[in-house]
């Protein structure tokens, strides 16, 4: 019988992979929107601020300090692809969704290269252990989940209530309508991708203590995150919230129940809906 | 490109001869095995071709080359069944699958295709490595017997050879039929085709078909080559080396992919003693292309001509 305890352990797990999930999937659905470009390099960017961080706690460097350099790095990160890669390929989207592609084997390699082939970890920035009945949680995946609950409140806020929201909103909505209400594309098209590699890396570091870090750990989040928006609706805010909420709940679920089959029927399930419903749980113009 | 006739035929007649007698000139058996994953990729770079014409991008083509592959050798190892007719069951399961998988795909638009194949590719892949009674799971299926015929690469080159041909020259018919035009029209104005009676849908399925059944006899031919098969040969990274093929050749003409998996398959040979970087190289090679080279290396001849 399914009892309460496995449920509770279920529900936790869940809400870990969703978090998880949802903090790149949010920069993947932003960045679609504005660019248009499946930003299959996000993965690996997401590992850039993992690393980052391994080397700027070398160095004893602060962690406020740290945070704040792997927010600016992300951010000049994402001005360099907008401008190299992605804005010379903004007419095709298969070419900006292989190239980025291409870009994330290039950084893993880089990486792998860069920090050599052991793994490696950095320590906790929170220390303590949760307990609630038979489902522990330690204080740094709580700091993960709460700083996605509080990055992704700030989102929407951000994106529905201030004017560069709303010039994000209206220029993934239309973007030659848009330059006629006098947003300037090009801006908002840096803005988006320099934050949105900002949130990546920052999400990187906050979640690097968590397990092992290696170059690989960001793209196999990435294929989750990616299976999140696709579900969801790709573009959409809301859509990356649902999806990854069921990515989560779904992957926590398979991995208690049948751990061998669970990836199966994640991408299954992805299979199946996209049949059903090639725009997402929620489509892109409700965003 | 304006060649007379009488001068193309000697032209591939002369090709002809050196790709039939290649293994006898290069008689190192580490180059038998690359010349016939050449002309193996190249089939899975045609089959991509087929379908990039009508503007679709697959991301699933390691897993129906898996598909072909994984089905030989179980037929292979479990139930002894002769190589051959094991062979083409598995590029019509491919095909069957393709099927199935159009008819419920292929109304999309570009990206949502993309989507699609992606996604259905790591799920394949997952049931590889998941379904370990059948599959053999994360260590797959060892020590296939190849067929007497054809136990040395040497000699699996000129099956690999012959389905390349065989491939090839279904394209260059297809193209050069009464459907050559349609296809192209069906890339540049889909309105029109359809204000014509012609269904996109139904060209898209014939070319998604014969692209995976390809595909599929490609992969139960490196299934007696490596003699094993194990999921992480079909993962997204070898659907990405098929498109890099691709796009590196260009596709103004079916030339293309074949150019490009030659060229790029033989500087990967090359590349052994640094394997780690390959990704790195064929990322780099595939940016740049795509930047620079919009129409791949045909692209810099057409220019070169104008």
């Amino acid at each position: 019988m399914i009892s309460v305890d496995v449920l509770a352990t279920i529900f936790v797990n869940g809400l870990i992979i969703t978090s998880s999930t949802l903090l790149l999937a949010l920069g993947l659905s932003l960045i679609f929107g504005v660019l248009g470009v499946v930003n299959l390099s996000h993965g690996a960017l997401f590992t850039c601020g993992a690393f980052l961080y391994f080397l700027l706690f070398r160095l004893g460097i602060p962690f406020i300090i740290a945070l704040v350099l792997t927010l600016l790095t992300g951010f000049l990160i994402g001005l360099i692809l907008e401008k190299a890669v992605f804005h010379p390929l903004r007419n095709d989207l298969l070419a900006g969704v292989i190239a980025a592609f291409g870009l994330s084997f290039m950084i893993e390699v880089l990486l792998g290269a860069g920090f050599g082939k052991e793994i490696k970890s950095v320590p906790q920035m929170v220390k303590g252990v949760f307990h609630l009945g038979v489902v522990s949680i330690d204080a740094q995946r709580l700091l993960v989940l709460g700083g996605t609950a509080i990055l992704t409140t700030a989102l929407i806020i951000f994106i529905h209530h201030s004017r560069i929201g709303r010039a994000i909103r209206a220029i993934a909505q239309n973007d030659e309508l848009s330059l006629l209400m006098g947003i300037n594309p090009s801006f908002i098209r840096l803005l988006t991708i320099g934050g949105g590699t900002s949130l990546a890396m920052a999400s990187g570091m906050l979640s690097s203590p968590t397990s092992y870090i290696d170059p690989y750990i960001g793209s196999e989040l990435l294929i989750q995150a990616f299976a999140g928006i696709i579900l969801g609706g790709v573009g959409s805010i809301y859509g990356a919230i649902v999806g990854s909420v069921v990515v989560g709940f779904l992957l926590a679920t398979g991995l208690f129940f049948a751990p061998t089959w669970a990836y199966a029927i994640l991408f299954g399930t992805i299979v199946l809906v996209l049949v059903i419903r090639p725009q997402g749980i929620i489509p892109f113009e409700s965003a | 490109m304006m060649n007379s006739k009488p001068r193309r035929i000697v032209i591939l007649f002369g090709l002809g001869i050196v790709l039939v007698l290649l293994p006898v000139i290069i008689t190192d058996t580490r180059w038998h095995l690359t010349m016939t994953l050449i002309c193996l990729s190249a089939v899975v770079a045609l089959g991509l071709y087929l379908i990039a014409i009508l503007g679709l991008v697959s991301f699933a083509q390691a897993a129906f080359y898996g598909f072909g592959s994984y089905t030989v050798a179980i037929l292979l190892l479990k139930l002894q069944i002769p190589f051959w007719i094991a062979w083409v069951f598995g590029g019509v399961l491919s095909a069957l699958i393709a099927g199935v998988i159009g008819m419920l795909v292929l109304r999309m638009k570009g990206a949502y295709f993309f989507l699609v194949t992606l996604a259905l590719n790591q799920f394949m892949v997952w049931i590889f490595h998941s379904w370990t009674r059948v599959t053999g799971g994360y260590d797959g299926l060892r020590s296939i017997p190849p067929p007497a015929l054809l136990n040395s690469p040497g000699k699996v080159y000129y099956l690999s050879l012959g389905l390349l041909v065989i491939t090839f020259t279904y394209v260059i018919t297809i193209l050069n039929s009464r459907f050559g035009p349609v296809l192209r029209a069906t890339t540049e104005n889909e309105v029109m085709v359809q204000s014509y009676g012609i269904s996109p849908f139904r060209i898209r399925m014939t070319n998604w078909i014969a692209c995976c059944f390809f595909t599929g006899l490609a992969g139960g031919i490196s299934a007696i080559l490596i003699r094993s098969t194990f999921p992480t040969m079909f993962d997204m990274m070898v659907s990405l080396r098929y498109l890099v093929f691709l796009v590196f050749g260009g596709i103004a003409s079916p030339i293309g992919p074949v150019i490009g998996t030659a060229i790029l398959s033989v500087l990967s040979e090359f590349l052994t003693p640094i394997k780690e970087f390959e990704p790195l190289v064929f990322g780099s090679v595939l940016v740049l292309t795509l930047i620079f080279l919009p129409g791949g290396l045909l692209g810099l001849f057409r220019k070169k001509e104008a």
